[in-house]
């Protein structure tokens, strides 16, 4: 479950990088939004509400920095 | 935002973190390591606690009973429970406390003695004892036996130094963080749009300033949480406490604490009822299904009006606990957080204040994620620092000499580098000193291996002739220490992969693991490295004629 | 021949008094207004203890980078004295009653 919370949440910020920047189109936050939403739920089946709000941001922080520091490597942008 | 305001607030930003960035390094360096000090350290650090079984309630119903037969009546006040591995404390540990002092001695007219206490110490495994002690409660604690896992900790708590200079450091480093941060959101205001941007091919400027930003900003929350707990916890005691106690408590802060957190004097009814310490125990493990019991307070041992305290950790909570018991019954009457039962919003707050700091409120999952969430508060100061450096080196007028910022460059490289080899070289010291030497407090004395390594590679890096050959030659020496742990491990615990499954050492072992692929990739990526040249793109500062003070 | 010199414009005017005021002064009002504000706070008993000392981060930052930016520094040292004088008297009254 918590693996699952985990690549829903990579794959909602991979929807809101559009090489290597904030996405501005609103179909792609909706999307990630509700991907991020089922994996909080997610999160929160599994540790509890409070825990999973503080493990999602945590995450989330964690996630979007690797992926932005590997980005280059992984081919996300052109650079 | 004015242009001035934004200049102000840089100003302000680069000098906090020039004068602190190498101090919150150390700080965020150890913090990350303490992350794992209570728990899985400690079991690497003592393979005598490594898949321990739970203790049978009943042996500790018997012991304490065996025990409080030893002792003279006054000591049966309060009866303190350590189950071995699940505190700060290795063995499984029993104190009998007077905890209105020595009743034999003349006490002043509203005024007790100080605590004192009988400590037995019981081999986590053959429940032997091992050791009794007599003295005042807080020499009983202090004196305790203690490793590298307590040593890291208590490192990164007070850098060594004690009360109330060790914690004030730390709160105040606490405070400038939270400054740094505050100044660096207002003056990065292109924040959110470049939260994705990281740019490490066009030169070193570009990188180090892109990976400043992308720590920065991701870790935003994460490093809000850690400066605001942090200063709260360096402070607590020594500032916040004795302020707030000024007005209500005359100044006491022992007055105020015992106040709002004591528990209730049982009075007592000199009836004779044994007091169930087994089924408690039983009753307190099962409450949910990860609980953590790790101590009992019994008020009152062995009379009807007895009452228990059971300090539990996980569940539904995040943080620590305590169940009250009935203690002739064993009957639980409540849970509660050890603040959130004053009532209030603030209770809970501070309840949360030392989960949300070190991260143990969901088991190694969130420990992990607090780990490296911590390194990269740790990198955020260091790519400050260097991005500073260049900035200043390669600048059309350069505040300082070349020789200026090669000195501070090299403090860096030995601070910091420092104190990566000082940490890592705990792990085998800590086994030698154990395994090796006549010391049984190996805490007390591989402080000497620490502080001497942290020291030696800061001279080294001060008077070696290339500072960047230094740094790769640090980081050869992390990746050999990080290298050999896995076979210090197997050398004094002969636990190793091959018997992991028949031995149940997973933390351990894990550690191990983990040290090995760090250092090995760590020595991949060191060959690897060759500095590139600077092309077009450079990060500049706002504005190059204003940046000074 | 001409010769061109550089002039570093300071960011900030009076920055000892700035420094003083930033870091010193702002701990002093700040550790002082605890006290003081478990006197005035309309809370319980133990939310007055404990809301003054988790909001003393908050106000110490505060009253750090107003020090650095306000446009004269006897702006940051007059508030800070004003704090710190208003919060010891609450105490001292407090105290005497």
């Amino acid at each position: 479950m918590l693996l699952l919370a985990s690549i829903l949440l990579i794959i909602s910020l991979l929807i809101v990088n559009e090489n290597g920047q904030l996405s501005p189109q609103k179909f792609r936050w909706a999307a990630a939004i509700a991907i991020l939403i089922v994996s909080g739920i997610l999160f929160a089946q599994e540790l509890g509400t409070l825990r999973a709000v503080f493990v999602l941001l945590a995450m989330g922080s964690l996630l979007g920095t690797l992926m932005t520091l590997w980005q280059w490597r992984i081919n996300l942008t052109r650079s | 935002m004015k242009i001035k305001t934004i200049k102000k607030l840089y100003t302000l930003h680069s000098w906090v973190g020039i004068i602190t960035g190498i101090l919150l390094f150390v700080i965020a360096f150890t913090g990350a390591m303490s992350v794992f000090g209570r728990g899985e350290l400690k079991l690497w650090a003592n393979p005598q606690l490594r898949a321990l079984p739970l203790i049978p309630s009943e042996r500790v119903e018997q012991l304490v009973l065996d025990y409080s037969e030893k002792v003279a009546l006054h000591y049966k006040e309060e009866v303190l429970i350590f189950l071995p591995g699940t505190s700060f404390l290795n063995n499984l540990t029993i104190v009998f406390e007077a905890h209105h002092g020595d009743p034999t001695l003349p006490q002043e007219a509203g005024k007790h003695n100080p605590a004192i206490g009988v400590m037995f110490e019981f081999d986590p495994i053959s429940h032997a004892l091992i050791n009794r002690r007599e003295g005042t409660i807080t020499e009983l604690f202090e004196h305790r036996e203690t490793d590298m896992a307590d040593f890291i900790v208590d490192f990164h708590a007070d850098l060594h130094l004690g009360r109330p200079i060790g914690l004030l450091t730390t709160g105040i480093l606490g405070l400038t963080m939270m400054l740094s941060i505050v100044t660096g959101i207002f003056i990065h205001r292109k924040i959110i749009r470049q939260i994705f941007t990281f740019r490490p091919r066009k030169n070193i400027s570009l990188l180090l300033s892109d990976g400043h930003k992308v720590i920065g900003v991701w870790g935003l929350l994460f490093n809000s949480v850690i400066a605001f707990t942090g200063a709260f916890l360096g402070l607590a005691v020594v500032v916040l406490l004795p302020a707030a106690a000024f007005v209500s408590f005359g100044g006491d802060q022992e007055k105020l604490v015992e106040t709002f957190t004591a528990m209730p004097e049982v009075v007592i009814l000199d009836v004779a009822q044994p007091t169930q310490i087994s089924k408690i125990i039983d009753n307190a493990r099962a409450l949910e299904s990860d609980i953590v019991l790790s101590s009992l307070t019994i008020q009152g041992y062995g009379d009807k009006s007895a009452m228990v305290y059971a300090g539990i950790s996980g569940g539904d909570s995040m943080a620590g606990q305590t169940a009250v018991y009935q203690g002739n019954d064993g009957v639980l009457l409540k849970t509660y957080g050890n603040f959130g039962r004053l009532g209030g919003f603030s209770g809970q707050v501070l309840d949360l204040m030392f989960s949300l700091h070190f991260g143990n409120f969901g088991g190694i999952f969130v420990k992990v994620i607090w780990a490296f969430l911590g390194l990269g508060t740790a990198l955020l100061p260091l790519t400050g620092l260097m991005l500073w450096m260049e900035r200043g080196v390669n600048a059309a007028n350069p505040k300082y000499s070349a020789k200026t910022y090669q000195r501070f460059n090299r403090l860096i490289v030995g601070g910091c580098g420092g104190i990566v080899v000082a940490t890592l070289a705990l792990f085998p010291s800590q086994m030698i000193f154990k395994y090796l030497t006549a010391v049984s407090d190996v805490g007390a004395v591989i402080g000497w291996v620490f502080f001497g390594s942290w020291l030696a590679t800061i001279l080294w890096a001060m008077v070696s002739p290339c500072e960047k050959k230094t740094a790769k030659h640090i980081g050869y020496l992390t990746a050999a220490l990080l290298i050999s742990i896995m076979p210090t491990n197997i050398f004094f615990s002969a636990s190793h992969l091959f018997n992991v499954f028949s031995n149940g050492h997973y933390v351990s072992v894990g550690i191990d693991v983990i040290a090995l692929l760090s250092g090995s990739y760590l020595i991949v990526k060191l060959k690897g490295y060759v500095p590139k040249q600077p092309v077009n793109e450079v990060a500049t500062p706002l504005n190059d004629t204003t940046e000074a003070i | 021949m001409t010769t061109t010199t550089h002039t570093r414009v300071s960011v900030f005017n009076a920055i000892t008094s700035r420094n003083f005021a930033g870091i010193l002064m702002a701990f002093v009002t700040s550790t002082i207004m605890i006290p003081g504000m478990t006197t005035y706070l309309p809370l319980s008993a133990s939310d007055q203890i404990a809301v003054p000392i988790l909001l003393f981060p908050f106000i110490w930052t505060g009253l750090c980078i107003y020090s650095y930016l306000a446009t004269k520094v006897w702006h940051a040292w007059t508030l800070m004295a004003a704090l710190t004088l208003v919060h010891a008297a609450l105490c001292y009254v407090a105290l005497t009653s």
